[in-house]
């Protein structure tokens, strides 16, 4: 059961090409604490339980069998390493092992199709005991360029995605068993295949059965990193989705408080006369009264309430705070907007500059806001004062801060939001200045969707 | 040379603004023909349209800022307007007038010169010269604001203009910088136009003033937006 047969020296080799192609998608992911000693443990362990796996028979289900147990070996080692979930763990070393057959079946199908070693390349499944394939140097050569080009392939495609910083989930479990399944089946059959087939009768058998094996292996390796991206979009998503809700909920907050401000100031007013005419009180200190109920008194008025809400509400915030938020708005041109999504894009956008310019002198804290109508547009700018310089990715700035994520979403929110009304939005940094550009344009009939 | 009108009452305002006037042209290695007029009325008097770009105060006395550039509007539409202000809630209405942006006061010099950058940038854009076409012989003179789009047909240059279409021989290649100067964009790969005539821009679909319509080829999507709102907003270039 221990004899030095090709399969026994082939099981060693299978766990170095199986660890080596899961390396390429756990490479990125959070190490442990002793992370260099624990990868030494769990090389020696997996050894020595490779070794410890009998080889009872060379049928093609008992070997099939050996090689998932390798396969669980190695997941074992992936967890003891790295800090991440089964699931995710998982879903590397299933990647891990999809390449390391779809190098496998490729440095096959290149050895069946030039016999380059005499029709030998399969025999390390065998009993014999003349080693392995490796005695012909060029096959060798040709073995270690392959495995080394698809590895490399594997990860520029898809092992880099996987990074430590990013959430990363499973959207579809059901169909990430569906793949698991689908790559251990391709495994089985081709081990049926190789072990009842002869390289040389059966050439055109082997190579379909190769080739297709690679195929399908890269199929479900593509669908397997689409499942993984979807859920990132999807969390991206439900981000958003409260965070309008909570807009929505703040906005009607803040527009009953400047309803009553509102109400107060006008019952003031008609107070104030009342008792001027009565004559009574010095007019001077009447005239003060009256000044500072005007600040509120003379609330923002741009033709669109929820306009006319945050522009208020912020404003306030930003004269505590000696920023100058100043705006030229045609508030009319965007009555089509729901007032939630017109509180939650001009309020992000405010919020946003307000917290860059809080960090900057007194003279640099200016925001200004345009909305204007263009023919059958509607235009929206707002700029803040901005010194340095933004990385983006796909359009939008990503912040070097550690708060990367509120930003992020902001800006994402604000996008989709956008979008939402078949607008573009663009975001650019230059000249000392910080902008968002946006450009809707205004559906036909302006007041459907109020 | 970029020439600047300053209207302005007050003195020490006017002086601020001279001393930054002063240090952006240090700082950025330019050189600014300003003129200064003290109320709304006398610089009315003496407009000629010759200005890039105006600074207007809205408080003047006589006639306030707002009413002096509506006045300014029915002469010159093209001309970058900018107000100074401390009376914001005026300067709301300021699209009324197709006013470029406005500055609040006290003014800040970063506020000034960041506003003066993209002024500057947005009448890059302008053109008062007319441009002139040989039409089969005769020479036709066009403003650039009349000519819709440029398109290429049948290995010609089809001009299409408010006063008609003129084909003329030549490649989009050859005359597309000098017109993107212009601020006019890359529709696809045979039509240029002119962002001023642009009436909507839905996905890949543009719609000019005169209801002519365009479709943006894939490569150009989302770039043409890009330029549009590049060419309202003064920050491109």
């Amino acid at each position: 059961m221990y004899d030095i047969t090709a399969l026994f020296l082939y099981k060693f080799q299978f766990l170095v090409e199986l660890l080596a192609a899961e390396s390429l998608f756990v490479v990125h992911l959070k190490k442990r604490k002793n992370f260099v000693l624990r990868v030494i443990l769990c090389l020696l362990g997996a050894a020595g339980l490779t070794y410890a796996i009998p080889i009872v028979n060379y049928g093609p289900y008992y070997m099939s069998l050996m090689f998932l147990l390798i396969f669980i070996i190695s997941i074992s080692a992936i967890l003891i390493c790295f800090e991440e979930s089964f699931i995710n763990s998982s879903f590397c070393c299933i990647a891990g092992y999809a390449i390391q057959h779809i190098a496998f079946s490729a440095y096959q199908v290149f050895m069946i199709a030039t016999l380059l070693d005499g029709g030998n390349s399969l025999d390390m499944y065998g009993s014999g005991v003349t080693g392995t394939d490796f005695v012909n140097f060029l096959s060798f050569y040709v073995y270690i360029v392959i495995y080394i080009i698809i590895y490399i392939v594997a990860y520029v495609l898809w092992g880099r995605k996987i990074k430590k910083e990013q959430d990363f989930y499973i959207t579809n479990n059901s169909m990430f068993v569906v793949s698991v399944l689908l790559i251990l089946l391709a495994i089985l059959l081709n081990s049926i295949m190789v072990s009842t087939t002869d390289v040389k009768k059966n050439q055109t058998e082997l190579l379909v059965s190769f080739t297709y094996g690679i195929l399908s292996c890269s199929v479900v390796l593509a669908l397997m990193f689409k499942l993984k991206e979807a859920k990132k979009t999807e969390k991206e998503l439900a981000v958003v989705e409260q965070m309008w809700k909570e807009d929505k909920e703040h906005y009607e907050l803040a527009k009953e408080n400047i309803d009553i401000i509102n109400i107060k100031c006008h019952d003031l007013k008609h107070q104030i006369a009342a008792i001027r005419h009565g004559g009574v009180i010095d007019p001077n200190a009447l005239k003060e009264i009256e000044n500072s109920v005007m600040v509120y008194g003379s609330i923002i008025k741009t033709g669109n309430d929820a306009l006319d809400v945050v522009l208020t509400e912020k404003s306030l915030l930003c004269g505590k705070n000696k920023i100058s938020l100043t705006y030229i708005a045609d508030g009319e041109k965007i009555n089509f907007m729901s007032a939630s999504n017109i509180y939650s894009l001009f309020g992000n956008a405010v919020d946003n500059a307000i917290e860059y310019l809080l960090t900057k002198e007194e003279d640099k804290r200016f925001i200004r806001l345009h909305v204007k109508g263009i023919n059958n547009m509607v235009s929206i700018h707002i700029e803040n004062y901005f010194e340095g310089k933004l990385s983006y990715t796909n359009g939008l700035p990503v912040t070097t801060k550690g708060d990367k994520n509120y930003h992020g979403y902001g800006t994402f929110s604000m996008k989709r939001l956008v979008e939402s009304y078949d607008g573009e939005m663009f975001v650019k940094d230059k000249d000392n200045l910080f902008s968002i550009d946006i450009l809707i344009p205004i559906p036909e009939e302006t007041d459907s969707k109020r | 040379m970029i020439r600047i009108a300053v209207v302005e009452d007050s003195k020490s305002d006017t002086s601020l603004f001279k001393e930054y006037v002063s240090k952006y042209q240090t700082e950025n290695n330019s050189v600014f023909d300003v003129h200064y007029f003290n109320s709304g009325v006398s610089f009315l008097e003496e407009y000629k349209a010759e200005f890039d770009i105006i600074f207007m105060d809205i408080d003047l006395p006589e006639m306030n800022g707002l009413d002096v550039s509506a006045k300014l509007r029915e002469r010159d539409s093209e001309v970058v307007l900018i107000f100074l202000t401390n009376l914001a809630k005026y300067a709301i209405k300021g699209y009324s007038v197709n006013a470029f942006d406005f500055v609040a006061k006290p003014i800040t010099y970063y506020s000034f010169s960041t506003m003066l950058k993209r002024a500057i940038n947005k009448c890059g854009y302008k053109i008062r010269n007319d441009i002139t076409i040989n039409n089969s012989g005769s020479i036709v003179k066009i403003n650039v604001d009349e000519i819709a789009y440029i398109e290429v047909y049948n290995h010609q240059l089809v001009y299409h203009t408010d006063k008609g279409d003129y084909p003329q021989w030549g490649s989009l290649s050859s005359i597309e910088e000098e017109y993107i100067g212009y601020g006019f964009s890359k529709g696809n790969s045979s039509q240029l136009i002119n962002l001023r005539r642009v009436s909507s821009i839905s996905g890949s679909q543009v719609t000019l003033d005169n209801n002519k319509v365009i479709y943006l080829s894939r490569s150009q999507k989302k770039d043409f937006a890009l330029r549009f709102t590049e060419f309202i907003a003064g920050d491109g270039k």
